[in-house]
């Protein structure tokens, strides 16, 4: 397939791979006998680090399931996933709750943040919960880099939806995670905003070295990415490096028409 | 008809919401429905009472002095009563309570906590007692008693009975039992020979208590009354059987009357504190629908409509609640009957069914009224909005004042009470202030929850991190909401603190009392209203190893003041030796001189209300035609026991009154020899054994006996305010729950930021904990407040000592650690228990 065959950006931390997550032949199927819907098919896919990698594809295609699999919030029915070198799949739930919180940053679609907290307190949460005393100079650089400066005293009823986005954004880098999963991260935003809110995912690729995976059905989205991979039927049918908007897009043309012809 | 639809579908699928609303109306109505059954039941008991033994007329004599005799009339007198009044029938008799029945195993005779009244047998007046079983008495030691009192005490013919009256002991042989028609409650009464009951009761032959008159054909009850009364030559009082009989019936119904209302209180109390977690419910339901709200007008529902749809739910689920707590509450008034010794089948009338469901209906469409109309004024807008609707200013600028104006109102009110110099005034201050109060904390607490779940959080969150700070910030969130769950707790709690600070200063106040100014070592008393007769006197005399006896009487006393004014009061008539047996401080004066010669003494209330001081002179009618003059040397302060006494020395009632008109002894001092005192203790309750109705205590049974009592009543209503606090915690499982629903998107997001399960059970049981202990912390302040001001009321009485029973206050503010421990365990779990991803994608 098209695993391991790509070129690194940036060397990997000293003691560990290059991958920040790895998926092995994951499989994810409900229900059983003649009821079986697979959502993930033998999906062998590898995130780099330091890499932003767009994950997309048509609804039902698996994107989501692929990512929350990766990300640690769902289970797999078979198969193996790495995050950050651990091998995930066995891990007990208590485990694994520890590897969200202090290796994988998210950015939801929707409703990321705490109303009760504050910018501030939202970002430092997963720090908080683990009891972890937030470096003030990586999150003072991560605030300026999102420019939230100033609104930290904010509650997020009191934020525009692309400020909220932001928020998340910084929340999830706030932690220096190994790897940050966006689900739809802009699907909510007007263009704008959105465009602000993914030049930020770039920049703290660009000049933090974060490793970023994030799905999305917006060309334009993908367009930021540094790759694409694209899911049909619960499989890896694609994968582009250096995507623009149109060959995103033409790319996308293509399979929806293989779909329907098959 | 399509809203309808809507409104059940809504039910349906949120059944679960509602459960706990359910419950608490359950518990409420069946509450007010049990006691209602019980009462009427009970009541239909009293209705029926029955008739038997009441005369057409009773005729006794009118007392115009004073004397503790009851004033009796001759053979003679009977006669020429019946001659005057041309009754058909004049029967001399004799009738008293103040006489005690002992059974051959030893027991008092009581009837299910009525006293049993002696009284002479008459099978010739009207309503004369049936014999149903046995045979009528025939010799002077004979006797008969109604079938319900015989086999409460376990009674069986041919058994004897020994008879304790105020003049002596008789032994009778029961020879048959009285009955009385189906349904009919007798009355409790041994029916014994006149000779029997004239030597027991009255200490002389030939003489009667009163005379009952049986009316000639033709002429009413009334009429002879009334003949009765315009027959000058003697002071007679009058009774018709239809005023016994309705005298009677209060009787019976009196105590079901103030059980019914005290039971009424708590029911109302708990349907209070359900109101509350009804109101929550609606709100949180009606914020979680602001969508499907919006939806619905969008689509041209009307606000009517969606009020009305609201409602509708609401009086549904008051209606199945309702249901299911009369049908509880039936249960709940066989349990009240049973314990009550009352075997007559539950009484069921539509009034009482009508009401309970009305009762419940209208309490919870009431509660719901409120969040209705918010959602009625959901705007279509609301659809197409991402979040539910904030719930309107919950901390308001208006309610801010009216709670405080309340409070400081009631405060005010407290303060009046604190400060009052006498009890009747104060006593309506302060219940007048403890509803203000409570009223104005109720409408307050939203305000109070800011500043006060902050205190709380800093105190007991701190060590838990941001868990504690989300669950600060989950607390604080709604305040209105925050502060109902806390205000229905508050109320039984405040109730409970301020019970028991009552109660606890009372009994430190009375032992403080008992320590400092009792020298007696035993106290020797009979029921209330009965005496120590001669024998049981001579008795505890000769018990050896006793130093001193005291002999008590206490008259009913006329007194004629400088001034010309006359007022009856309670004159105690002691030995010396009683001054030693309980020190009586003085305000002016010494008591060793009231126990003098032609001495007394009088009270400072009495004394400062009819402008009395030592030298004062008294006319005192000691008994029926015997007036003497008693001067007044000491001025006593008020004290718990003997409360409002006057005092004077025995001999000055020997002196002067005849000796078949002194009284027997109400209560009897002793002290021992020194080290004699567990032989004298063992020594009275031998000599005494004969009379199990006169209790024998020493001074640390004394006072165990008391605080026992006190205990008792508090341990009741505490039981009865469970039910409220029971209530509220229900409301505290409910906002925790349904705000745990309502939040589930959090509880995926923060799952999915890495909070652990148990750091999710954490955080909800901090926030339950943290809205418990406000409600406690509010509680017991004002429960605090109260019994302060009703220690002040009591101290006017002489109960002196404030006593705060930390213990109470430490259970409670455990209690509501534990009420906030327990209620986020299903919550709780059900958070923790939440799949990430279904919690993160809901809508």
């Amino acid at each position: 397939m098209y695993a391991d065959t790509l070129p690194s950006t940036a060397p990997p931390p000293r003691g560990k791979s290059l991958t920040a997550a790895r998926a092995q032949h994951v499989v994810k199927a409900y229900g059983s006998g003649a009821t079986r819907v697979v959502a993930l098919d033998a999906v062998d896919v590898a995130i780099e680090r330091g890499q932003f990698t767009a994950i997309m594809g048509p609804s039902g295609s698996g994107k989501s399931t692929l990512m929350h699999c990766l990300a640690g919030l769902d289970t797999v029915t078979s198969g193996q996933i790495w995050v950050d070198d651990v091998e995930i799949t066995s891990l007990p739930e208590r485990r694994l709750t520890e590897l969200r919180r202090d290796r994988v940053g998210f950015v939801f679609q929707a409703f990321n943040l705490l109303p009760t907290l504050n910018v501030m307190e939202n970002i430092t949460l997963p720090m908080d919960i683990a009891g972890r005393k937030p470096d003030a100079g990586w999150i003072a650089e991560v605030v300026e880099t999102v420019g939230l400066t100033g609104r930290l005293k904010h509650r997020p009823g009191q934020l525009s939806g692309g400020q909220q986005q932001r928020v998340a954004v910084a929340r999830a880098l706030a932690a220096r995670p190994a790897i940050v999963f966006g689900d739809e991260p802009t699907g909510n935003l007007d263009s704008r905003a959105g465009a602000e809110v993914l030049s930020f995912l770039r920049t703290s690729v660009d000049t933090l070295g974060q490793t970023i995976v994030m799905v999305t059905h917006d060309p334009v989205a993908a367009s930021y990415a540094d790759r694409v991979l694209y899911l049909a039927d619960g499989r890896v049918v694609g994968d582009m490096y250096g995507p623009t908007a149109d060959n995103v897009l033409e790319r996308m043309k293509q399979f929806d028409g293989r779909g329907r012809a098959s | 008809m399509t809203m309808l639809k809507t409104s059940l579908r809504n039910l349906l699928a949120h059944k679960g919401r509602m459960l706990l609303s359910v419950i608490a109306v359950l518990i409420s109505v069946s509450f007010v429905s049990g006691t209602l059954f019980y009462s009427d039941t009970a009541n239909s008991d009293a209705r029926s009472a029955s008739r038997t033994g009441l005369p057409d007329v009773a005729v006794a004599l009118a007392s115009k002095d004073g004397g503790s005799q009851p004033l009796t009339v001759s053979s003679e007198d009977v006669q020429r009563l019946k001659e005057v009044t041309d009754a058909a029938r004049a029967v001399g008799r004799v009738t008293t309570e103040s006489v005690s029945f002992i059974t051959a195993s030893h027991q008092v005779l009581n009837a299910s906590g009525r006293p049993v009244t002696a009284t002479t047998w008459d099978s010739v007046s009207r309503n004369a007692p049936v014999v149903s079983k046995g045979r009528a008495p025939r010799d002077a030691s004979d006797a008969v008693l109604d079938t319900e009192t015989a086999a409460a005490g376990d009674v069986e013919i041919g058994d004897t009975l020994r008879v304790v009256g105020p003049f002596g002991t008789s032994v009778v042989e029961i020879t048959g039992f009285t009955g009385v028609d189906e349904g009919q409650t007798p009355p409790s009464a041994v029916y014994l020979q006149p000779r029997t009951a004239q030597r027991t009761l009255l200490g002389d032959t030939g003489r009667y208590t009163h005379i009952a008159l049986t009316a000639a054909p033709g002429t009413t009850p009334e009429q002879l009354a009334q003949r009765v009364k315009e027959f000058a030559e003697r002071p007679y009082e009058t009774k018709t059987v239809n005023e016994a009989a309705e005298e009677r019936r209060e009787t019976l119904a009196g105590g079901v009357a103030v059980m019914k209302y005290v039971l009424l209180g708590f029911a109302g109390l708990s349907l209070l504190v359900g109101a509350f977690l009804i109101v929550n419910t609606f709100s949180m339901l009606v914020a979680q629908r602001t969508r499907e709200v919006g939806l619905l007008r969008a689509v041209g529902a009307s606000r009517r409509q969606i009020g009305r749809a609201v409602l509708f739910e609401a009086v549904f689920l008051g209606a199945t609640g309702s249901l299911m707590g009369v049908a509880v509450g039936l249960g709940l008034a066989v349990i009240l009957l049973e314990a009550t010794g009352t075997e007559s089948a539950v009484v069921v009338r539509p009034g009482t069914l009508l009401l309970s469901l009305g009762v419940g209906i209208i309490v919870t469409a009431g509660s719901a009224y409120l969040p209705a109309r918010r959602a009625s004024r959901v705007s279509p807008m609301a659809a197409l909005r991402d979040h539910g609707i904030s719930e309107g200013d919950a901390h308001g600028r208006g309610r801010a004042w009216i709670g405080g104006l309340l409070t400081a109102a009631g405060a005010a009110s407290l303060v009046g009470a604190g400060l009052a110099e006498r009890s009747e005034p104060g006593a309506i201050l302060l219940a007048l202030g403890v509803v203000v109060t409570l009223i104005g904390f109720i409408i307050w607490t939203p305000v109070l929850a800011r500043l006060l779940i902050r205190l709380v959080s800093l105190a007991v969150l701190r060590p838990f991190g941001a868990v504690g700070r989300l669950a600060e910030r989950n607390a604080l969130r709604d305040p209105r909401r925050t502060g109902a769950t806390a205000a229905a707790l508050l109320i039984g709690l405040s109730l409970v603190t301020g019970l028991s600070v009552t109660g606890s200063s009372m009994v430190a106040s009375v032992e403080e009392q008992l320590d400092n100014s009792t020298g007696t070592d035993f106290v020797i008393e009979p029921p209330t209203g009965q005496l120590i007769n001669a024998e049981a006197e001579r008795a505890v005399k000769s018990v050896d190893g006793l130093k001193t006896v005291t002999d008590r009487k206490r008259l009913t006393v006329t007194l004629v003041t400088p001034g010309g004014k006359k007022t009856r009061s309670s004159l105690i008539a002691a030995d010396t030796s009683y001054l030693r047996d309980l020190h009586v401080a003085t305000v002016a004066g010494r008591m060793t001189d009231a126990y003098g010669v032609g001495g007394m003494s009088v009270d400072e209330n009495f004394a400062k209300k009819h402008g009395l001081d030592v030298g004062s002179a008294l006319q005192v009618g000691l008994a029926e035609g015997v007036t003497t003059q008693l001067t007044v040397k000491a001025v006593t302060v008020e004290s718990p026991f003997d409360r409002g006494a006057m005092y004077t020395g025995l001999p000055n009632l020997l002196n002067s009154v005849p000796a078949g008109q002194v009284p027997a002894n109400d209560a009897m001092y002793a002290t021992a020899e020194d080290g004699q005192a567990a032989r004298a203790y063992s020594g009275l309750k031998k000599e005494l054994a004969a009379y199990p109705h006169i209790r024998v205590r020493d001074i640390s049974d004394y006072k165990k006996s008391m605080q026992d009592q006190v205990s008792e009543v508090l341990t009741m209503v505490y039981g009865l305010l469970a039910l409220a606090i029971v209530v509220a915690a229900l409301g505290v499982v409910n906002t925790l729950a349904l705000s745990v629903a309502e939040r589930s998107r959090e509880v995926g997001l923060l799952r999915a930021v890495g909070m652990s399960r148990v750091q999710i059970r954490r955080m909800i049981r901090l926030e339950s904990v943290v809205v418990s202990v406000f409600g406690a912390l509010i509680g017991v302040g004002l429960g605090l407040a109260w019994g302060v001001t009703s220690h002040e009321l009591l101290a006017l009485s002489g109960f002196e000592l404030l006593d705060v029973s930390w213990e109470t206050i430490a259970t409670v503010m455990t209690g509501s650690v534990l009420v906030g421990l327990l209620a986020a365990l299903v919550p709780g779990r059900r958070a923790s228990g939440m799949d990430i991803l279904t919690a993160i994608k809901k809508d």
